[in-house]
């Protein structure tokens, strides 16, 4: 393998359709192939003459660094491209350890029960109970019979600082339609006549 | 360390959109007054910029971008996996006339690797160079491999799967795994959100762990040669 060369292409691109309407509907990234460079946009921008007009950013410039003289002369308003840079999160770093997926079998005032699997062909589950303090304020509401969850267990990294961290996350789905509740109908369905009882 | 069963250095998780946006309305506060993140979510987010032709903010440990003709929703933290889809899904329940043509569930992960010999032996067993780029270059080195596959089944498309050298942990291999779905025209003014949301639903587990998939695959398959 080789480093990643810098000087492959620069980054820039257009941010209204109409200069990118003959690009394939790529959806590997959002713009950019690493997840950096420059958008352009057009927007009015504050404008005293022709003598002094705005000027246009270079290509590298950072964000909103369309100047204009200050002097008095009388204000117009006029499109001008603008770069914006847009950067990938990166600090963020978290790595995962475990994660299960189930539902809440019980709740009581102080805590609840679930039943949990890493994978679909997890056998035997796992049950469990966490008090009710592992949630947070908002999502105790959610806590009833039956609510999807995910329990993860991983490392979060506060710059150079690592914790291992569990979180419980209750799931906000909307609710089925009926062409779902007919799907999931005729799949169990299949599941008890495929069957075969000695 | 066992070269077959690895933990990633760090891990990722986006979902872009293609079609018609406004990229307008996604502030923080249009995601609270609609109940999809708290108040504290919305007080806590970073606006970085909001306008009709570029939006970006993070909140909730996620980033949104947006253009007129692109959205995307990501997060490095995959103990938010779960959260980003609900989220994707509820806000284009809500935006359901929103004209999309085609989405796209990517899956990234660094995973670094115990020597720079190693490091080339899975890039020349990736992509060899004794019939070729031995005799065109000195030191050929793999850059980049994509492996392009169909996906058939309820929502056919494309899986591309690219393997190339991470910048963030050399010596240390970047992986990516995007499950592409190109909606069909006819759908593009009607229900096209709707079956976006669908394709989401059906392929988020193995999407969302795609890349691991290929990871795991590259170590159990190229062991290191001196060990």
């Amino acid at each position: 393998m080789s480093e990643p060369s810098s000087t492959l292409s620069f980054p820039l691109k257009w941010a209204s359709k109409e200069y990118r309407k003959d690009e394939p509907l790529e959806t590997r990234f959002f713009l950019f192939h690493n997840g950096e460079g420059c958008v352009v946009v057009r927007e009015p921008a504050e404008n005293r003459d022709k003598d002094h007009e705005a000027r246009i950013p270079g290509t590298g410039s950072s964000a909103s660094t369309v100047g204009v003289e200050n002097n008095s002369a009388p204000l117009t308003m006029s499109g001008v491209p603008r770069t914006r840079v847009l950067r990938r999160q990166s600090e963020q770093r978290y790595i995962l350890l475990k994660k299960y997926e189930g539902y809440l079998t019980a709740r009581d005032e102080d805590s609840f029960s679930a039943r949990l699997f890493e994978n679909d062909s997890d056998y035997p589950v796992l049950d469990a109970v966490f008090d009710l303090e592992e949630l947070s304020e908002t999502d105790r509401e959610l806590a009833v019979e039956g609510a999807p969850m995910v329990w993860t267990i991983g490392y979060a990294y506060e710059g150079s600082t690592r914790k291992r961290e569990s979180s419980i996350y209750l799931r906000r789905l909307p609710a089925w339609d009926s062409e779902e509740l007919e799907r999931g109908r005729k799949a169990a369905k299949d599941l008890t006549s495929a069957i075969r009882w000695e | 360390m066992s070269e077959t069963k690895r933990t990633p250095e760090a891990e990722g998780l986006e979902v872009v959109l293609v079609g018609s946006f406004n990229p307008a309305i996604f502030h923080p506060e249009w995601f609270l007054n609609h109940g999809l993140i708290g108040e504290q979510d919305a007080n806590e987010a970073e606006v970085v910029d909001v306008s009709g032709q570029i939006t970006l903010v993070r909140f909730c440990g996620m980033e949104l971008q947006c253009l007129v003709d692109r959205f995307s929703l990501g997060t490095n933290n995959m103990s938010l996996a779960e959260r980003l889809q609900d989220l994707i899904i509820r806000t284009f329940t809500l935006l359901s006339h929103t004209p999309i043509t085609a989405c796209g569930i990517n899956h990234r992960v660094h995973y670094s690797v115990i020597s720079s010999d190693y490091w080339h032996q899975i890039g020349h067993t990736l992509a060899p160079k004794q019939l070729l780029w031995n005799d065109l270059l000195e030191e050929p080195g793999m850059q980049s491999l994509t492996i392009k596959a169909p996906r058939r089944g309820g929502f056919p498309g494309e899986i591309n799967l690219t393997v190339e050298p991470s910048a963030r942990f050399p010596p240390g291999i970047f992986v990516t795994a995007n499950y592409h779905y190109g909606l069909p025209k006819e759908v593009a003014h009607s229900r096209s959100a709707g079956l976006a949301l669908k394709f989401i639903n059906s392929e988020w587990k193995r999407a969302s762990g795609m890349a691991r998939k290929v990871g795991e695959q590259i170590f159990s398959k190229i062991k290191p040669d001196n060990v």
